[in-house]
């Protein structure tokens, strides 16, 4: 009996609880929109992050460990993958900058948002619901729901409203304390008792095949590809991670806009606009140096998109947020997107 | 005494009946927790997954089932309950909840990330992360407990048999002479 009630309950769709909550508003079908489970909070976020020295990290990181990172004003922070795949949301405050850090384990989106939406700060939790596989969000103030892999208001008042994204990376633990050795890490005081160090995930992101059905499934790359994704408005174009890495720089066009990718690091990869002074530069990797010379002045430039040498000395390239995720997850919510090749 | 073959007959009913709810109970568990999946998809996923323990689980305690009852048909108790049917169950019981561990990545936020996150407050954070780390181990490790309880019940039962066999060998010689 119990079981039945179970069964019939956790397998209704949004739309039928409640008829649709006061008919709220949304932007895409609410029969899409799946319960995983877990009630809103079950995964609960992290709302008080405290924060440790990188020294006081690498006593409970490995060097292969991801993280994601920030550098917002010069605060530079880091968020271990092994915490967030038991939060999947960080509230949290960077450089005077209302943030939330967010990770769908099953897609691997990474996403960074400012909070600030028409002047209000939100604070984000789990919903415990899914659309297209990938985690839904909820603002705690209007429970509108928010979609983490394209930042956007999908249900309730904030429907159709777009968070601003912001660049961020993701980096073995080696590489983000090399490069930011005054870097704080997220602690595992995190006010709940979880068994970091342990993925509950297991051997997913290594296996080739995921289990569940995906709304449009493309197999122009593998579904778990990493992709660097671009989009605006109905224009999308994914990079593959491998790409990138491999080629160190991409100078590519996306929808008549010029863009820049860079690596210089395993799975670390940073896009900018390459237009600067009026100039649209061109870059090429130095293998001598590890920087990038742009063609137009040879003034080089190093990963953080400053210019170090030449006559663009001091000049600084606009860093630009990006998507990155698994391909399948990419291919579901940008059906027809291209790819760099 | 019922006769030998609808002794056997009923004891496979039961051992066939023991393995299917076995089966049917570890996908229903399956099918509940995540209900971000259509039915078909979640038990294909559970199969694609955990084929070897949901079948194993079942087909060993099915037969131990038929073997329990189809000695207790001739009179010999060959699985003490305590120690066969109860230690199976909880072996059942351990090794698909140990299972159950990798439907993790079925749902983002699913209810098996909420169960494992529980853990620590129960077990300890330590302990939690051997589990996690070996859940896959365990789970065959459980379903190799059954599977000697099972083994263990059909040597008994085989010896059983030879004694009766025995038994009516002997009765048949002394009635000759």
């Amino acid at each position: 009996m119990l079981l039945t009630i179970a069964l019939v309950t956790t397998h209704l769709p949004l739309n039928t609880i409640a008829t649709v909550i006061a008919e709220e508003k949304h932007i895409v079908p609410l029969d899409q929109i799946v319960s995983g489970g877990p009630p809103p909070d079950g995964i609960p976020s992290i709302d008080s992050p405290k924060f440790n020295s990188v020294i006081d990290g690498n006593k409970f990181l490995g060097d292969s460990d991801k993280v994601v990172g920030i550098n917002i004003n010069g605060d530079i922070r880091a968020y271990p993958l092994q915490i967030l795949v038991w939060h999947e949301i960080v509230n949290d405050n960077v450089g005077g900058i209302p943030v939330a850090i967010t990770y769908c384990p099953l897609c691997f989106t990474n996403q960074v948002f400012d909070r600030t939406v028409n002047n209000t700060i939100l604070e984000f939790g789990t919903s415990g619901k899914l659309y297209n596989s990938n985690l839904v969000m909820y603002d705690r103030s209007s429970k509108s729901l928010w979609s983490q892999a394209i930042g956007e208001g999908i249900v309730g008042k904030y429907a159709g409203i777009k968070l601003e994204k912001l660049p961020f990376d993701v980096a073995y633990w080696k590489d983000w304390k090399k490069i930011y050795p005054q870097s704080k890490v997220l602690s595992k005081d995190t006010g709940s008792a979880r068994p970091y160090g342990a993925d509950p995930y297991g051997d997913y992101y290594t296996t080739p095949d995921i289990l569940f059905p995906v709304s449009n499934r493309d197999n122009r790359l593998g579904l778990k590809e990493i992709v660097v994704g671009l989009e605006n408005r109905d224009w999308s174009k994914a990079y593959k991670l491998q790409d990138v890495e491999k080629l160190k720089v991409i100078n590519d066009q996306f929808n008549n806009k010029s863009v820049t990718l860079f690596s210089l690091h395993p799975i670390m990869a940073r896009l900018f606009d390459p237009l600067v002074n009026g100039q649209t530069l061109l870059f090429r990797y130095n293998f001598t140096n590890n920087t990038f010379t742009d063609k137009q002045t040879g003034s080089q430039w190093d990963f953080e998109g400053k210019s170090i040498e030449g006559p663009m000395k001091g000049k600084q390239l606009l860093r630009l947020p990006f998507d990155e995720g698994y391909w399948f997850e990419w291919a579901a919510f940008h059906p027809g997107t291209k790819v760099y090749s | 005494m019922k006769s030998s073959s609808s002794a056997k007959r009923n004891a496979l009913k039961r051992g066939l009946i023991a393995g299917s709810i076995t089966a049917i109970t570890y996908l229903l568990v399956v099918i509940i927790t995540t209900p971000n999946l259509p039915y078909l998809a979640a038990l294909t996923a559970a199969i694609k997954v955990n084929g070897i323990i949901v079948l194993g689980l079942a087909i060993a305690f099915g037969v131990q089932i038929y073997m329990s009852n189809y000695g207790k048909s001739l009179g010999c108790n060959i699985v003490n309950k305590r120690e066969g049917i109860v230690g199976s169950s909880g072996s059942i019981t351990l090794s698909s909840f140990f299972s159950f561990f990798s439907l993790v990545p079925l749902g983002c936020c699913g209810s098996w990330l909420l169960i494992l996150s529980l853990l620590p407050s129960v077990l300890g954070s330590a302990f939690s992360v051997i589990l996690i780390q070996y859940s896959k181990p365990l789970s065959y490790l459980g379903l190799f407990i059954v599977i000697g309880y099972t083994g263990f019940s059909a040597i008994k039962l085989k010896r059983e048999l030879k004694k009766i066999e025995k038994g009516k060998a002997q009765r048949k010689l002394s009635f000759m002479t």
